[in-house]
């Protein structure tokens, strides 16, 4: 199937209009699970919803997927190390009033890996499915 | 019936013992528990791990290593479908070149 078969107009449109929303909605379950329900996995998974809409419009514009590979590893070593220094030094127990921060921080970082991660394996699995179809 | 058929049907069979057997035993033993980690978080969180979100508070603080190994794993799986995708791709050239 050709691109413009596939384009619609319509449909970028719509996803213009609703992109905002969704990084809205991503962040909002990202930032408030600290204190409400939501978290870095949960948020990360919406935010993830960007990247397939994006597919549903180009389905052929794949740029940067290598990038996105590479981020995801480079989040993983951020996790690791801020965990392990924090788990370690009693950072804790020591600085108690950095709690919230780490809290987010550490949220932050698990959201950026989720949405990075699920982005590289919906890419390549649509890669492989899109390859057949043509 | 070929070799193959044969051997699914027996691992037909014993998948399907096994889960009734599991369903009876845990008709049969039913383990009351007491709720002693429930009640200790449920204490001790706004304390210890100073936060609201109880569940924040355990992935993030008592069951730290957890989250840690699931983001691994997660970084695990998506390294596995690029190899593997890479893999199946240059399977498929190979049948049709």
């Amino acid at each position: 199937m050709n691109d413009e078969k596939r384009h619609s107009e319509i449909l970028e449109d719509i996803l213009q209009f609703i992109y905002p929303l969704i990084i809205l909605f991503g962040m909002y379950v990202i930032f408030t699970g600290i204190s409400q329900p939501g978290g870095g996995f949960q948020g990360g998974a919406v935010l993830v919803a960007i990247f397939m809409c994006r597919y549903l419009v180009y389905p052929d514009e794949m740029r940067g997927l290598n990038m996105i590979g590479k981020l995801d590893k480079i989040i993983l070593i951020f996790i690791l190390a801020l965990a392990t220094i924090v788990i370690l030094t009693g950072f804790k127990e020591r600085f108690p009033f950095m709690n919230q921060i780490y809290n987010m921080v550490i949220g932050i970082l698990i959201g950026a890996k989720v949405a990075s991660g699920l982005t590289v394996i919906f890419y390549t699995f649509a890669d492989i499915e899109g390859g057949d179809e043509d | 019936m070929s070799k193959n058929a044969k051997r699914r049907r027996i691992v037909i069979i014993f998948l399907v013992l096994i889960c009734i057997s599991i369903l009876v035993l845990t008709n049969i033993y039913d383990e009351k528990m007491t709720p002693f980690a429930y009640e200790y978080y449920i204490k001790n969180i706004p304390e210890e791990a100073q936060m609201a979100n109880a569940v924040t508070a355990i992935y993030l603080r008592y069951r730290i290593f957890d989250t840690l190994f699931e983001a691994l794993l997660l970084a695990v799986a998506v390294s596995a479908v690029v190899y593997f995708a890479a893999a199946w791709e240059k399977g498929t050239e190979e049948k049709s070149g």
